[in-house]
């Protein structure tokens, strides 16, 4: 709506801002528990969280069971702050439990922050009504979070049906979103979720997500349960989306060859912490934080293997 | 037992229909209170859990006593079934209502809100048809349950196949307590056996 005109107006105003962002999690809510990642991860998570915030050791503190208190309360998201410009597509790179997902969340407020404001093409979130936010954004998550009573076409248009499009119009967005993600229009559109593969679920949650053409696309880990090639595919597929939608994405991700691939620049969050942004070859040459260089020896040293294994393939068959 | 059929067809037929309209009274009823319920519970976790536990006091009270108890404030009569039941039913309902929407996969209700489904949509387009198996059970236990206690109603004059039992069972007639026993057993299993060949096809 008002941010298109904007983008073409305003370039320099940032599609998302994050302003010193902070999310804290409860032992005691409900809703943590869901985001709650492994043991070894809370434990590290919650020594930044109190080394900066003197509040979450008194919560840990309240508890007395040692299992209890371990968890009973860190920053998920701590002092994060962030410009993402409009047409970027932003990789989110971290381990799980680093405070990647919660970041989305709140970018789309299923989350509320406990401190900081983002802002979306400079307006306070806060200040805009949830709903129409999220209808503004594509949000993709992983397993695709499709709707099993609904068909592929009833999935895809439920946005659009909702805000009482034609149904003829609703028809045509669904084909034309079907041929954009990849599936033939008239051998999947009739079709249940069950009846698909992982890799054709993940593009059908895609196009529902782009069904009301967003601005801004949240995508959470979409690609994480599907095989190696289906997602070599879905990737390529992404890049061609966001080239053809030029809309700005966000895509959160655990695999650094995903993230490095993907991304024209990459998050790096570890503990709840932006550690480093910056383009792909930026990060490589210039890690700025020393988890960052192990993050990047790690991944190189994988590809050693493969390199070295090749070369060990070739000198076997001379 | 067939000579009392044809002698007294109205002392069968009667009792049995106010039975059936005693069940169906009690279950619009507490369906109703039962989703209001629901709603409240969804939307707070500690007030549902002591609910939960009030309903299971509740349904722990035998009949007779909370027929009783309810007598001095409502009196004699049909209400005060009608009443006893709904507050049965309630734990059978706001149980089986809760646990079903709540077993809807969460990645599936978070995609729902995710891209702009109001809490009201998400509901009745995303939870409710998930769940509609679940919580077609509740409404079928709580209708069995209500069929059973239901002939204890008629110890307060709230009619009912209990009064043929009861009448029955003062008066040692053989065949009114067949009666009586039959048709309440035999109503009760077959609505059952009914709602589960419905719940099936959901």
């Amino acid at each position: 709506m008002n941010h298109s005109s904007e983008k073409e107006g305003l370039c320099a105003v940032p599609a998302i801002e994050y302003r010193n962002v902070y999310k804290r999690f409860d032992r005691t809510d409900g809703k943590s528990l869901r985001v709650r990642p492994c043991r070894k991860g809370g434990d590290k998570r919650k020594k930044q969280g109190e080394e900066s915030c003197p509040d979450a050791e008194a919560s840990a503190g309240a508890s007395s069971a040692g299992a209890l208190k371990e968890e009973s309360g860190f920053y998920a998201v701590n002092n994060l702050s962030a410009e993402i410009r409009d047409g970027e597509l932003i990789t989110i790179l971290g381990s799980s439990g680093c405070g990647k997902t919660t970041l989305l969340k709140m970018t789309n407020r299923l989350y509320e922050p406990d401190g900081g404001s983002i802002l979306l093409f400079g307006e306070d979130i806060q200040k805009q009504d949830p709903v129409q936010l999220r209808r503004k954004m594509g949000y993709v998550i992983q397993q695709a979070g499709l709707f099993p009573h609904m068909t592929v076409e009833d999935n895809v248009s439920v946005i659009p049906r909702l805000l009482k499009w034609e149904p003829a119009r609703c028809r045509d967005r669904v084909t034309e979103l079907l041929e954009l993600v990849g599936l033939e229009p008239d051998q999947y559109r009739s079709r249940y979720p069950s009846q698909l593969s992982g890799g054709q679920q993940q593009r059908v949650g895609l196009a529902r997500a782009l069904a009301t053409k967003p601005g801004v696309m949240l995508l959470d880990e979409p690609f994480g349960a599907v095989d190696a090639i289906t997602r070599l595919n879905l990737q390529n597929e992404l890049l061609r989306i966001h080239r053809e939608t030029g809309g700005t994405f966000l895509f959160v991700t655990h695999d650094i060859h995903e993230a490095f691939r993907l991304g024209n620049r990459v998050m790096i969050m570890n503990g709840g912490r932006l550690l480093q942004m910056d383009t792909p070859e930026t990060i490589v040459r210039k890690p700025a934080d020393p988890f960052v260089e192990t993050l990047i020896r790690s991944a190189m040293e994988q590809e050693h293997f493969w390199n070295s294994s090749i070369a060990f393939d070739r000198g076997a068959d001379k | 037992m067939i000579r009392f059929l044809t002698r007294h067809p109205e002392k069968i037929y009667i009792p049995l229909l106010e039975h059936i309209e005693l069940v169906f009274l009690t279950l619009i009823i507490s369906v109703a209170i039962a989703a209001v319920l629901t709603l409240i519970c969804l939307r707070n976790e500690s007030l549902s859990l002591w609910l939960q536990q009030l309903l299971g006091v509740v349904y722990s009270i035998p009949s007779l006593a909370l027929f009783a108890i309810l007598i001095p404030v409502t009196g004699l009569g049909r209400t005060t079934a009608v009443i006893a039941l709904t507050a049965y039913n309630q734990y059978l309902l706001l149980r089986n209502f809760t646990t079903g929407l709540k077993e809807v996969d969460p990645a599936v209700t978070d995609a729902a809100k995710g891209i702009g489904m109001t809490w009201l949509q998400v509901l009745t387009k995303v939870q409710i048809p998930l769940a509609r198996r679940a919580l077609f059970a509740g409404i079928r236990l709580a209708v069995v349950s209500t069929i059973g206690i239901g002939t204890i109603a008629a110890s307060i004059n709230a009619g009912g196949l209990g009064t043929l039992l009861f009448d029955g069972l003062r008066t040692m007639n053989i065949a009114r307590i067949l009666w009586g026993s039959i048709l309440s057993a035999g109503l009760a299993i077959l609505t059952n056996a009914l709602l589960r060949a419905a719940e099936e096809r959901l």
